[in-house]
């Protein structure tokens, strides 16, 4: 099981905050699982649009970038982050 | 070309006279805070106490301030600054901006100190310094409506102070449109040490271009970007800056009561999500804004605009204040009284660790609340208190800094060339750190934004706790920033727009014919001269350019970020040497003679 916090729009979308997620081995493998519950928003496709240019991904804190990207492996009590990209300041 | 003129005033004898701009100096700065900082540079007397009359205060407008460029609306406050004792170089958006370019007036140059509390009104090429007895005392929402009013004017736009500004308060700022603020560094106290209350502006003219079809074409491209850019075209509008909150709090750096922690656990309660469904009643743009990321925000009887991301960490995080409408009601308070939100937040911080700590006595409180993190109670009494310098107020009024230097303990003031950091913790983000610390200005993010590619991704992802690499994306920001910054533009525009669309327009808009490189050496010369001002002024580098203590020594507690501490020693070496200055810091000779800096008093 991993922990999905979902920030910006995806709050809307998903009218969660956070849910359990079971089934992500990796987080590609549950991003398939977001895109097949809540649609493209999440799918892991690089293509039309690729994924770091549309979510900012942090695996407990840290950009998935920083780790093993998409291929990063999930284990239980994980938390995964899910963002628009977004800034400000 | 017509770039407008410089509008020279002496509040001492009244004296109001113009003077054209120098193209040769335009060109080398492009405007704004460029122009300003060169002029400023020239003509103030080396160690001018900043709020003696003979301090020199400049408003500049950019060459693209008051045109159609998307977001061309900012203006610039240059001026030695009190909180700091070096430059301070304050941008503001708004409208009054582009209404000052619409006057014909590029620059308004203030010297002395008028006689009587006074205010300047601008009509176009129209000139008057008057009376603002009868203002003087009013906080900022007030002063602005009543200043419109007796010019007689409703579409007259008003750059004013409050309360604060008027005391000498180092937190003062200076704010335009009731909501804006060139905000930092203390320029609402050098405003208030010349006795001016206001500079109203109206202006009916239209800003001229060299290149009409040029600029069209350099507008709308860049309108596109900007539309299609998911930071600028999608995320600002929808969430404006405090969709922050979460993210940074979610990679740990979210400094928390006065930076003892990184990471609050209820951020969430004061994110831009939320604020979207409590107090949010509307968005607002300022002049020729594509991205719209003003906030309007009400809370019982009160409305106004923000709190923006910084401003809810410093007046919340910072505090440990984590109720979303304590904050909000703080953040009215610091625009109303004329206070920089990142000081006034977290000087009071400083003040409650010191409380905590035994530092501050009870007594001194002459019976007001607490300074107990996470009182909101304690935030908004304060907050009033430090505005107005009154009582133990008046310490708070001097910042964070000298107040916890009072004590003896400077150590826990969370400031770099004695002006509060912003909502990033540099210990879990390398290269944030090194742009605080090299500021020309004090701690402050808007100078080199390196969050962009450290945690956004923009324009490509970097790993936010290495070292490598961090002097250039720091050094390119800065440049950029401060070219952008003297353009007349808005920094923000900068998620989506690269320097050959500031280029593009700025050629058009000049008749010069920018190139990319030129821009970018712009933005460095700029840079430079402001590091030759602080140096003439007594910086010394080594004691200077760093980071609290705290940053460098004592590990983040908790969360993701834990056990980081800022690596700044690593990476300061190699900006020096990137900048094309010595081991300690000093511009060389070629570096000058590059810039054309050379032989500079």
């Amino acid at each position: 099981m991993t922990t999905v916090r979902y920030f910006g729009h995806f709050r809307d979308l998903t009218k969660l905050r956070e849910e359990e997620v079971p089934g992500g081995k990796t987080v590609r493998g549950l991003l398939e699982v977001l895109e097949e519950r809540y649609g493209d928003a999440f799918s892991p496709a690089e293509k039309p649009v690729p994924v770091s240019g549309r979510l900012i991904l942090l695996v407990n804190g840290r950009h998935i970038q920083h780790l093993d990207g998409l291929d990063t492996s999930l284990e239980n009590d994980d938390i995964l982050s899910v963002f628009p990209l977004i800034g400000g300041g | 070309m017509n770039f407008g003129k410089i509008l020279r005033v002496d509040l001492s004898s009244g004296k109001i006279k113009t003077e054209e701009v120098d193209k040769s100096f335009l060109r080398s700065y492009i405007g704004g805070r460029g122009y300003a900082s060169r002029l400023l540079y020239e003509e103030l007397p080396a160690k001018t106490d900043p709020l003696a009359p003979e301090n020199i205060l400049i408003f500049s407008a950019g060459p693209l301030s008051g045109t159609s460029a998307p977001t061309g609306g900012r203006y610039m406050v240059v001026t030695k600054g009190p909180l700091t004792g070096y430059i301070a170089s304050s941008n503001s958006g708004g409208v009054w901006g582009a209404e000052l370019a619409r006057t014909g007036y590029f620059l308004v140059v203030l010297t002395g100190k008028a006689a009587r509390p006074s205010y300047l009104w601008i009509k176009d090429e129209k000139v008057e310094l008057r009376d603002a007895s009868e203002f003087w005392g009013l906080d900022t929402h007030a002063a602005t409506d009543a200043l419109v009013d007796a010019v007689g004017d409703p579409a007259a736009k008003v750059a004013c102070i409050g309360p604060a500004g008027e005391k000498l308060a180092k937190v003062a700022c200076i704010i335009n449109d009731k909501h804006r603020a060139p905000g930092r560094s203390g320029v609402g106290a050098v405003m208030g040490s010349k006795n001016l209350k206001a500079v109203v502006v109206k202006g009916s003219g239209k800003v001229p271009v060299a290149d009409e079809e040029a600029f069209k074409s350099a507008r709308d491209e860049a309108l596109k970007k900007i539309r299609e850019n998911p930071v600028a075209g999608e995320g600002l509008p929808a969430y404006g800056t405090a969709v922050l909150v979460n993210i940074i709090n979610g990679v740990g750096s979210y400094p928390y009561r006065n930076w003892q922690f990184a990471q609050m656990e209820n951020a969430d309660a004061q994110s831009g999500e939320t604020l979207a469904k409590t107090y949010l009643t509307s968005k607002r743009g300022c002049f020729s804004c594509p991205i719209q990321c003003g906030r309007v925000t009400s809370v019982g009887e009160k409305s106004g605009e923000g709190p923006e991301y910084e401003s809810i960490w410093a007046l919340g995080a910072s505090t440990g204040v984590e109720d979303l409408k304590h904050i909000t009601e703080a953040n009215y308070l610091c625009n109303e009284l004329g206070i920089d939100t990142i000081t006034a937040g977290s000087t009071v911080a400083a003040a409650m660790e010191l409380y905590e700590k035994g530092f501050i006595g009870k007594d001194e409180l002459e019976g007001g609340p607490e300074l107990r993190f996470g009182s909101g109670e304690a935030l908004l009494y304060w907050i009033e208190k430090m505005g107005k310098a009154e009582g133990f107020g008046k310490k708070l009024a001097e910042g964070s800094y000298r107040l916890a230097e009072s004590y003896g303990h400077p150590e826990f003031s969370m400031s770099v060339k004695k002006q509060e950091m912003p909502a990033y913790d540099a210990r879990g983000i390398q290269g944030i750190g090194l742009n605080y610390a090299t500021s020309n200005r004090g701690g402050c993010h808007v100078r080199g934004y390196t969050i962009s590619p450290e945690i956004v991704g923009l324009p490509e992802k970097i790993d936010p706790w290495a070292t490598e690499g961090k002097a250039q994306w720091t050094k390119t920001f800065q440049d950029l920033t401060a070219a952008i910054d003297s353009s007349g533009m808005c920094l923000f525009t900068s998620f989506a727009l690269g320097p050959e669309d500031y280029a593009n327009l700025l050629s058009a808009r000049t008749g010069f014919d920018y190139t990319v490189d030129e821009v970018l050496a712009c933005g460095e010369r700029i840079w430079n001269l402001e590091r030759l001002f602080n140096l003439r002024e007594g910086l010394d580098p080594e004691s200077e350019d760093t980071l609290p203590k705290r940053l460098l020594e004592e590990p983040i507690p908790e969360g993701p970020a834990k056990g980081k501490v800022s690596r700044l020693k690593e990476m300061l070496p190699e900006y020096y040497n990137l900048r094309g200055w010595d081991a300690k810091g000093i511009p060389t000779g070629k570096k000058l003679e590059d810039l054309g800096l050379k032989g500079l008093k």
